[in-house]
């Protein structure tokens, strides 16, 4: 069957591609071998219709005769790729890119268009790629190859979806979250984003009529593209990256200050804007008159480096600095003072976290942020207010 | 059915040029580069010599030499498929998106070579979409996806955090030379000073890795590029290593062998540590109730449903900074002594900020038992 078919296409690219002027599907029945063998004529429009569809996914377009409707030919010039020339170092990177993809539909693809490509400059041909260069892209989810085929041919699709990892869930999803196992999701697939090492699925979600992002790795079973190609519209404004991007509060501080303890806390000091050395050292900081409330600090700063860092997630920062426990104490903003000293309080206990009705509600982008990416956890977790 | 002739008509396409520009290729080789078995190849090979111009006089039809005993093949006469065919939609998919990514990775790869080759690429992918292709015309065809001015790529690899030393490790690369660095080591917070002879520059994950011998560890190493903190290129040659692996390791995270695995328990808002680090889980919450193997029970009670309880390698003193981190949403259960250390450090840091445990002034606070 797929033989036939598959002798019947190249038996009509090359028929029509060697045309002279357009055929008419009375000489494409009568003399391209496969369609005499069509029982009537409906069944030879149906199977030549097919043809063309099937052509032109390929990449391979059939053109019709204008203002007459029967005639058929392909243009050279669209079929075959043009001479191409590239420089050593455009080579170079559309080397690298073909072998970008590993182990995917893309993979593939990728190979086969760098072929083609080597193959159309003819007597300039393309330098190997470095071996020392190994950029990869993973697709190792088994969601990506059913995703990227329904994101291509614009289909809905419907998956199992687990939630039970996502934190600090809206209300507005309460009907999933905190729930260990899967929940079906009916989406709209826009588009396909990988970000470190990740795949997020940006589409809007049928049931919640919300925009979301799916993460590849939480898909609990098996992807189904339903309805026509086609069906699916991304609003022409959609920036996939920025839809996971990690992107800073925009209100509250952007930055802090912090006393860390000498030779303590290497990776927070490699964000520091700047450092002095301790207050024993150095004349007062003129900050410091601003603040006069710092009955709070330690008295003697000896052993103490002061340093500022930047702040994009108060409670990410919060996180950064509890885990140096009494090496590092912050100064400044308050409000992260407070978090760190939230966070610690539910350490000591060294359990679940305790109620916490006094916990400050999370911002939207926070919580927006905990479900797509969930590396920015954080947040008192509701659910462990039924707890205990 | 549709799929497999589809395909198998892109194979044949793509094979006729392929072939026709190495006369004498082996069949082994042909099967190779299209990724099939020589079976499938022979086959294909045998219907492309039974295709060709209308007649089908023997004249007509695609020329293929195939000589069996050497195996073999050339193509003498191609019924006018001398050239490889236009792009399909997956394959300008997959090179653009693929060159986007290498530009967003500065000092990497020449971006301005990467720039002039996409504009390139767009241009051949944008005739056949822009070709007055008349009234059956491509609205709705689910090919042709390349964008010029059109919508943005479907697919899309986000930019990768900022690697400044980059372009350095390149060039040490390109010229083999020896380079000292402050590398930032996460895994045990501080930073050393190092001096390594580049291999190879590795992209996966989201992250550049510079594979190098490293002298201050004595072995090979993958340093993230974005945790090099300075960089110099030293004037000595670096030492060419025995081989050069073409394969990118599945995981550039590899815990110590050596480190024994603990016991953790996560709350909902912890389980985001499961994905991110390389865990073993034992229980996925689902049969709460069951007290989790190997160990005490953790304070705060009996796994609860939606807990994760996971087994990872990881040093004492790692393991003591995530779960402080966590604001108790995690639980190391069979190690008692690393949790004391938690509640001791925690403690320690609320008394440099002048707070008693528990508190007062904030509710009921965490309930510490007895």
């Amino acid at each position: 069957m797929a033989t036939a078919k598959a002798e019947r296409l190249l038996n009509l690219v090359i028929a029509l591609v060697n045309a002279p002027r357009y055929r008419t599907a009375g000489w494409i029945r009568e003399h391209v071998a496969g369609y005499g063998d069509a029982p009537s004529d409906e069944a030879f429009f149906r199977m030549f219709e097919r043809d063309k569809q099937e052509l032109r996914a390929l990449g391979i377009p059939v053109q019709t005769q204008d203002g007459v409707g029967d005639g058929y030919r392909i243009q050279r010039a669209d079929l075959a790729l043009p001479h191409l020339r590239f420089t050593p170092a455009e080579g170079a990177a559309l080397a690298l890119a073909g072998r970008l993809w590993e182990t995917t539909a893309l993979a593939a693809a990728g190979a086969g268009a760098l072929r083609k490509i080597r193959d159309a400059t003819d007597g300039a041909p393309l330098a190997p790629a470095s071996d020392v260069l190994q950029p990869r892209v993973r697709t190792a989810d088994p969601a990506f190859a059913p995703l990227y085929t329904a994101v291509r041919d614009r289909r809905l699709v419907t998956f199992p979806y687990r939630t039970g990892g996502a934190p600090s869930l809206p209300a507005r999803d309460a009907d999933s979250g905190n729930v260990p196992g899967a929940v079906e999701r009916t989406v709209e697939p826009w588009g396909l984003v990988s970000r470190r090492g990740r795949w997020y699925l940006v589409g809007w979600d049928r049931d919640r009529q919300d925009r979301r992002v799916f993460r590849l790795s939480r898909i609990a079973g098996a992807v189904t593209a339903v309805g026509r190609a086609g069906a699916v519209i991304p609003p022409v404004e959609l920036d996939l990256a920025a839809e996971v991007a990690d992107r800073p509060e925009t209100q509250g501080a952007t930055e802090a200050r912090l006393l860390i303890r000498e030779g303590r806390a290497a990776g927070l000091r490699r964000s520091a804007t700047y450092a002095h050395p301790a207050r024993s050292e150095r004349p007062a900081h003129p900050a410091d008159a601003a603040h006069p409330d710092r009955s709070d600090q330690p008295d003697d700063r000896t052993g103490w480096d002061e340093v500022v860092v930047p702040v994009r997630h108060l409670i990410d920062t919060a996180r950064s600095i509890a885990e140096h426990g009494p090496d590092v104490l912050v100064l400044d903003p308050p409000e992260l003072r407070d978090a760190v000293i939230a966070g610690l309080r539910r350490s000591v206990a060294a359990g679940p976290p305790a109620p916490a009705p006094g916990a400050p509600a999370p911002t939207a982008i926070t919580e927006q942020l905990t479900e797509q990416l969930t590396e920015v956890p954080g947040l008192p977790d509701r659910d462990g207010g039924e707890r205990s | 059915m549709s799929d497999a002739a589809g395909t198998r008509l892109a194979r044949m396409l793509a094979m006729v040029p392929y072939i026709s520009r190495r006369p004498g290729l082996s069949l082994a080789d042909l099967a190779a580069e299209f990724d099939v078995d020589v079976d499938q190849v022979t086959a294909d090979l045998n219907l492309l010599m039974v295709c060709g111009l209308p007649g089908y006089y023997p004249d007509d039809l695609i020329d293929v030499v195939l000589d069996e005993d050497g195996g073999t093949v050339s193509i003498a006469f191609d019924a006018g498929l001398e050239r490889p065919i236009r792009l399909t939609g997956d394959e300008a998919m997959a090179l653009t998106v693929a060159l986007r990514a290498l530009a967003e990775l500065p000092g990497l790869v020449d971006a301005a070579a990467v720039h002039s080759a996409l504009a390139k690429l767009e241009a051949i992918s944008a005739v056949g979409a822009n070709a007055p292709a008349g009234p059956s015309g491509l609205p709705g065809a689910p090919a042709a996806e390349a964008d010029g001015d059109g919508p943005a790529a479907p697919v899309q690899i986000a930019a990768a955090d900022p690697a400044p030393a980059l372009p350095a490790v390149r060039a040490a690369l390109d010229a083999r030379r020896q380079v000292w660095m402050r590398y930032y080591t996460a895994s045990r917070d501080v930073v050393t000073e190092r001096t390594v002879d580049p291999i190879r520059l590795l992209v996966t994950e989201g992250h550049a890795y510079l594979e190098a011998y490293c002298h201050l560890a004595g072995a090979v190493r993958h340093f993230r590029v974005d945790r090099i903190d300075q960089v110099r290129v030293l004037d000595e040659p670096a030492q060419a290593p025995l081989w050069v692996e073409s394969a990118v390791p599945e995981r550039m995270f590899h815990p110590d062998p050596q480190l024994p695995a603990a016991t953790l328990r996560l709350l909902p808002a912890s389980h985001w540590i499961a994905e991110y680090y390389p865990v073993e889980v034992v229980s996925d919450g689902r049969d709460a109730g069951a007290p989790a193997p190997g160990g005490p029970v953790a304070p705060g009670g009996a796994p609860t449903p939606g807990d994760l309880v996971v087994r990872m390698q990881a040093g004492d003193e790692w393991l003591i900074r995530l779960v402080l981190g966590q604001s108790g949403s995690v639980a190391v259960i069979d190690r008692p002594d690393l949790m004391a250390e938690v509640g001791r450090r925690a403690a320690a840091a609320l008394a440099g900020y002048g707070e008693g445990v528990p508190s007062v002034e904030d509710g009921p606070g965490p309930v510490v038992p007895a």
